[in-house]
């Protein structure tokens, strides 16, 4: 038997991120003034469900994490919204990327590179999700309570 | 030719019918995994409070030196006490030994034929072969 432990998703990197997509989203909407490369390369539809969806992704991010209740839910959550906020980078990345080529090669690596982590992410909280199906018996050791997963082997 | 300066009002279809699809996935993916984790809540049994997070592990790391400590007194512990059962035996050998001693000179000071000059040669003989020289 050995303890489950969670990746917690209370890091500098996403909690900034996820504010970012926050304030981009509210600022594009408010602001209604689109980067060409998304107006270029995305129908109209799209451009609304994107930046709308930003501001979907960062609220809903920062629930997650936040979470007080169950942990499946608050983990569950940050999936959806880590998911979609992934998507929504990979978008933005493919659009400078194809439209601008190389003269927007840095913006779109970086953005890129926010893509790939947060489905890294991902695979994080699912990995963490499945172990967390399988815990076996709540053990209390020195006031530090313990999750213990039954041993496979 | 499309150019950053000035880009056409409307891109090539191909990256548009490819955002769209990535978009719709996407979005798709997202509501999904919402919506599965909160049908499946009560496969999960865990509060926020029960499971480590990697931070409260700061908090496991005194708990294991004070296992590794407390392994170390059992096995000192578990040492003494072998050399204290191995004492009790050999205390336990001799005392049957010199009560069989007792008991010999016993009988020998009860028989018909005792005299003070065969008791004597008895116990020297004893005495030269066992622990009955301890007996004053």
């Amino acid at each position: 038997m050995r303890p489950v432990m969670i990746v917690s998703g209370r890091h500098p990197f996403e909690v900034t991120l996820l504010l970012a997509a926050i304030v981009c989203g509210a600022g594009l909407l408010l602001a209604d003034a689109r980067p060409r490369s998304v107006t270029v390369a995305m129908p109209t539809a799209v451009q609304a469900t994107w930046e709308v969806g930003l501001i979907i992704a960062g609220v809903a991010g920062l629930v997650g994490i936040t979470w007080r209740g169950q942990l499946s839910t608050g983990l569950g959550v940050e999936l959806g919204a880590i998911v979609l906020f992934g998507t929504f980078s990979a978008m933005y990345s493919l659009a400078v990327l194809a439209i601008t080529g190389l003269t927007g090669l840095t913006a779109g690596t970086f953005v890129g590179a926010v893509a790939v982590a947060s489905y890294w992410r991902c695979y994080q909280i699912v990995r963490d999700l499945r172990q967390l199906a399988g815990v076996g018996t709540t053990c209390t050791v020195v006031e530090v309570p313990l999750l213990i997963k039954e041993d496979s082997s | 030719m499309i150019t950053a300066a000035e880009p056409p009002s409307a891109g090539p279809p191909w990256i548009q019918i490819l955002l769209s699809v990535v978009g719709l996935l996407g979005g798709t993916g997202g509501v999904t995994a919402i919506a599965t984790v909160a049908l499946q809540r009560r496969k999960f049994r865990a509060d926020a409070a029960e499971v480590l997070t990697d931070t409260a592990l700061t908090l496991v790391d005194p708990l294991k030196t004070r296992v590794g400590e407390l392994e170390a007194e059992i096995q000192r512990a578990r040492r003494q006490a072998a050399v204290a059962s191995r004492e009790i035996r050999e205390l336990r050998d001799a005392v049957q030994e010199l009560t069989a001693l007792i008991r010999r000179w016993q009988r020998a000071i009860f028989a018909a034929d005792a005299t003070i000059e065969r008791l004597r040669e008895y116990i020297l003989a004893s005495e030269s072969g066992g622990p009955g020289s301890r007996i004053p």
